[in-house]
């Protein structure tokens, strides 16, 4: 059947050289051959064979082999970046517990109760004492005080700790408070656990 | 030998005789499975599995129609089915498909000749993806050359006369949108 049997008997307008070229263009448009493979893939699906599956049973060795290089890479690939995660961990472990801007935050190891936190003071503390100060881990309530008596004129400045073991503190929630001690010239905070009694005898 | 022998020898057993009818009618199969989908690999898709479909149905099949026709409506209901798929409007959306409209050889065209036709072409494939699909389906099948109004007609599920006004309406629509673009009609 050609293109002229089935054109629009509706249009009454003689087709002018716009229309043929449209009607041209759709012809090219639409004038698409399939692939010459057509035929025999589809006979070969009536036949019950299946060429994609066949091409993939035939391909399978090569997946397979990619799939395992794919699984080695990813291993050896976790491994060297997990490797350079503890390296970089380690240092910061093994180092004196110092408090840094930004550092992360290892846990205080838990100090005995009771305690006693002391404040000394020295003439260059505030040029010394900065961020990165040297600041142990110490408890919320035994810091508090010792901040109260070194601003109550006390020197030095003692102060009983609770008798609670404190909880845990990260060195970076102490960091920020260097900033505090330095003008009050405290350079550094020690913290020895006693016993009761030897307060009292004190 | 005609259609309905080479049916009724497929359906004694007879797989070649159906190769034979899978070749004869491939073109037509695979060109409206393009003109809904716009995508050359889906169109193969659909187009094969639609043959497949067909001879697996080949018992149901009772003549009243050509089976051309019947082929052809087989492969339209896959084709839309393929259009309406979520995964295929995903896939258009994320990536358009380089196949799609693969583009026609132009014979005995020169080179400037064939760049103007290509820019020509290029401006009507775009304004006929424009259409809605009620308009383009049958302007692209009847653009084929492949189909009579009443094999659209049977294929689409509307009257004949329906089919016509539709083609007419898509080829007036494309012409007005190729004026305002400013192509003139000499």
């Amino acid at each position: 059947m050609s293109r002229s049997d089935v054109h629009d008997p509706m249009n009454d307008r003689p087709d002018d050289a716009l229309d043929v070229a449209i009607d041209r263009a759709l012809r090219e448009i639409t004038a698409v051959d399939p692939p010459q493979r057509m035929t025999s893939t589809v006979m070969a699906r009536i036949e019950g064979r299946n060429p994609r599956r066949e091409r993939m049973r035939r391909s399978w060795p090569l997946a397979a082999t990619l799939a395992a290089a794919a699984l080695v890479a990813l291993a050896v690939g976790v491994s060297i970046v997990s490797r350079g995660r503890v390296e970089r961990a380690t240092p910061q472990t093994a180092a004196p517990q110092t408090a840094r801007p930004g550092a992360g935050a290892p846990l205080a190891p838990h100090t005995t109760a009771p305690m006693i936190a002391s404040a000394t003071g020295t003439a260059d503390a505030a040029e010394r004492t900065s961020a990165s100060a040297h600041v142990p881990a110490v408890s919320a309530r035994a810091h508090d005080r010792a901040v109260a008596a070194a601003a109550s004129g006390l020197e030095p400045a003692i102060a009983i700790g609770p008798i609670a073991a404190p909880a845990p503190i990260a060195i970076d929630d102490i960091a920020p408070e260097a900033a505090v001690l330095a003008p009050l010239g405290i350079q550094e905070i020690e913290i020895e656990p006693i016993e009761v009694d030897e307060v009292v005898k004190r | 030998v005609t259609d309905a022998e080479l049916v009724d020898r497929a359906r004694g057993g007879d797989a070649a005789a159906f190769g034979v009818l899978v070749e004869r009618h491939r073109s037509a199969v695979y060109r409206a499975a393009l003109a809904i989908l716009g995508s050359a690999a889906d169109a193969e898709d659909v187009a094969q599995d639609a043959l497949v479909a067909a001879y697996q149905k080949l018992a149901g099949f009772r003549g009243d129609a050509a089976f051309k026709t019947w082929v052809l409506s087989i492969a339209w209901r896959h084709a839309l089915d393929r259009r309406r798929s979520m995964a295929m409007r995903l896939r258009r959306f994320v990536s358009p498909d380089p196949d799609a409209w693969p583009e026609a050889a132009e014979p005995g065209a020169g080179p400037d000749e064939a760049l103007v036709g290509s820019e020509f072409r290029g401006q009507v494939r775009r304004l006929v993806k424009t259409l809605p699909a009620k308009l383009r389906d049958p302007l692209l099948l009847w653009a084929s050359g492949d189909y009579t109004y009443d094999e659209m007609a049977a294929v689409l599920g509307i009257p004949s006369g329906t089919v016509k006004w539709r083609v007419m309406e898509a080829r007036r629509q494309l012409r007005e949108k190729l004026l305002n673009l400013g192509y003139v009609a000499k």
